[in-house]
């Protein structure tokens, strides 16, 4: 569900940079980024997001503290290039872990060790059963010759099982139609939406010296919020670099976004036959965020992404309008503004063979993530 | 389990897992250590918080102390500063948790209406005095916007006000009666009466902060380290029990009443004829009955301790 983050990441794993001109013994004072995608390409990847803050809950309930950790370990592998240029990409979801920290409580799962605990918090068995489905999942992108997907496969089914695995028959209607909802959201086609931004940190020409900038802008749209996020970003080569025993690229990146959403439409009166609606039609939703730190370093020879920190800002607003046709009383009222505050972060790392994140220069293992299948 | 609690916390886990994976903002060109140093504090904000959730205020204190001394550049939201306050009020330091709370004001102005709710609920958590009581009905009459709020403050200023005094009635009472007066054991009579009322409230306030559970953390039971305590109350495993009443025009009655473990719901026929109880009587009952649990324990081990 990370995933843009999670997209970046795959695209990552198959962008290859052609060397600059110059190719001196040290390091050139120019490189040229673009993509290239090699048959049997496969690199492992970490991803760890975190997110911390307050929440400010509907009704009465009072101020959370809030903390989630989510880790990914991704298996990115390029199956074929076409004659067109286009590239199909595989990525499996090797291993998914959370830690949740809400309502005085904590919930933690990793389904490389599934075992559970005597006395588990409330919603364990929700997370576990959540990602134990989505743990060992495919997604299958065609990406064309500029980075941009054409068709991704297997995001809708994989939320499907997820959220099957939670309807354990007692499900309220509404939630479900929750659940509905999100495998729009997440699904294959909203999920190609979002990766057709992701070659953004590509400048669209080359080759770039240390201290160029270039800048994107995109659009993405959130039907199921009425919203779209807007987003634009800066990037500059910081300097070309030995990092990890690889030629890296040291980009700093700036990037923006706004979402916002339209209210949701007015309620029909008490008397309407109109069928219920679903929480996020009900839901108006703003988004603003705000400043952060962030560098990437590429591997411009083999043009694998090695090491990525972001951080960044945000508060969210949610409003969830009244429904006279919701299916309980409870549900039927409108419900007050929820707000969040979050500081949030992501870490991504390459892995040697062993899964353990390629971290010293010195470790032969620096290059272990990467191999390339007969 | 509050229904809004279910829908929230499934809510919420979708959601956070949605926000963590929008786009960053990234500030270009200010190099890895500001990079690094941004990690680090929601590294440090992350364990601090599930310390927190944890029960585990002390801990979580020294690391959220140390975040708004030497990263308060980073702490835009006052997340930090306010739960030094947090941290403090969780280990009942609440004349300190006063002061973290004042000095998270003056750093972040805009947390005013956060800090009010706080200290409003450090009073709450002790004695009530006259003038909170004042202050919450003046807010529960006064705006639109968190009116529902101070209405349920008040609601809990006055029963933990009922409480006080029906203990201090009973007290009165049972004074009157020490004096040599013809009329002792009625005094005596109507202070045990009092003292029932006032543990039946107790109940009943107990009973309403549990429902609450963690999510009130740190103003619900403020203990420190250590787990959560269990609940006091005796459960009735099982029930079976009858009898007969009259109406006043003479009509007799038979009462048959049970409840398994299953649901907790009682099942009640009147003269063999299902009767459906609303949710008031439901809980009316349950309390009853809870008490009753009480009694008879406390009789039967007093019985056996003979």
């Amino acid at each position: 569900m990370r995933r843009i983050l999670t997209i970046t990441c795959m695209l990552a794993g198959p962008w290859a940079a052609a060397g600059g001109p110059a190719a001196e013994p040290d390091m050139p004072d120019q490189i040229e980024l673009r993509l290239k995608y090699r048959p049997g390409h496969v690199t492992r990847q970490r991803v760890v997001n975190k997110a911390v803050g307050s929440m400010k809950l509907f009704g009465l309930l009072p101020e959370q503290k809030f903390s989630q950790t989510f880790e990914q370990d991704l298996t990115i592998r390029c199956r074929s290039v076409n004659a067109d240029g286009t590239a199909v990409v595989e990525m499996t979801m090797d291993r998914i872990a959370m830690k949740m920290s809400i309502f005085g409580s904590n919930v933690e799962f990793d389904t490389a060790s599934p075992a559970t605990r005597a006395a588990e918090p409330p919603g364990t068995d929700v997370v576990r059963k959540m990602f134990s489905a989505m743990a060992g999942s495919k997604l299958t992108m065609t990406i064309g010759p500029d980075g941009r997907p054409t068709n991704v496969e297997g995001a809708r089914e994989m939320l499907k099982k997820m959220f099957d695995q939670l309807d354990d028959g007692n499900v309220p209607g509404f939630v479900r139609k929750m659940y509905d909802q999100l495998i729009n959201l997440f699904g294959d086609d909203n999920v190609m939406q979002d990766m057709q931004q992701y070659n953004r940190m590509i400048p669209d020409k080359g080759p770039v010296r240390v201290g160029d900038k270039w800048d994107r802008k995109w659009e993405m749209k959130i039907p199921v919020f009425n919203g779209k996020v807007e987003g634009e970003g800066q990037y500059e080569l910081l300097a070309i670099e030995e990092f990890h025993g690889r030629r890296c690229a040291k980009i700093g990146i700036k990037e923006s976004f706004r979402m916002g959403g339209s209210p949701p439409p007015e309620s029909e009166s008490e008397t309407t036959t109109a069928p219920a609606k679903g929480i996020f039609e009900r839901m108006t939703f703003e988004l603003k965020g705000s400043g952060g730190e962030g560098t990437a370093y590429w591997d411009y020879e083999s043009g694998d992404l090695v090491q990525l920190r972001q951080t960044q800002r945000m508060t969210m607003e949610i409003s969830l309008a009244a429904d006279p046709n919701a299916e309980t009383e409870e549900m039927k009222k409108a419900f007050g503004k929820m707000v969040q505050k979050l500081n949030t972060s992501l870490n991504l790392d390459l892995l040697d063979d062993a899964g353990v994140p390629v971290a010293s220069p010195s470790e032969k293992s620096a290059t272990a993530t990467i191999t390339d299948e007969p | 389990m509050h229904p809004q609690y279910t829908l929230a916390s499934r809510t919420l886990m979708v959601l956070g897992m949605f926000a963590a994976s929008l786009p960053v903002e990234i500030q270009a060109g200010e190099g890895v250590d500001a990079t690094e140093r941004s990690m680090a504090f929601i590294d440090r904000s992350s364990r601090a918080t599930e310390l927190f959730n944890a029960n585990k205020p002390a801990e979580a204190l020294a690391i959220f102390r140390d975040l708004a001394l030497n990263y308060a550049d980073l702490d835009e939201d006052g997340y930090a500063a306010l739960s030094v306050g947090d941290c403090l009020a969780a280990l009942g330091r609440d004349d300190e948790a006063r002061a973290a709370y004042a000095s998270a004001l003056s750093t972040h102005p805009g947390l005013a209406t956060d800090i009010s709710s706080r200290l409003i609920e450090l009073e709450l958590a002790g004695e009530v005095t006259d003038a909170m009581i004042e202050q919450l009905r003046a807010a529960a009459m006064a705006s639109q916007e968190g009116r529902h709020a101070a209405q349920w403050r008040l609601g809990r200023a006055l029963q933990s006000r009922a409480r006080s005094l029906l203990a201090e009635a009973a007290k009165a009472f049972r004074a009157a009666a020490g004096r040599e007066t013809p009329f002792g054991s009625l005094l005596v009579g109507q202070a045990d009466l009092l003292e029932e009322l006032a543990g039946d409230l107790e109940a009943a306030i107990s009973r309403a902060d549990a429902a609450w559970g963690t999510a009130r953390r740190p103003f619900w039971k403020r203990q420190c380290d250590g787990d959560e305590p269990a609940s006091g109350r005796p459960l009735t495993e099982m029930l079976r029990c009858e009898w007969v009443a009259r109406t006043k025009d003479g009509c007799r009655i038979e009462f048959q009443v049970g409840r398994d473990g299953k649901d907790g719901q009682v099942q009640v026929t009147a003269n063999g004829k299902p009767i459906r109880l609303t949710r008031a009587q439901q809980l009316a009952i349950q309390r009853h009955g809870e008490r009753i649990n009480s009694i008879l324990l406390e009789a039967a081990m007093s019985s056996a301790a003979k």
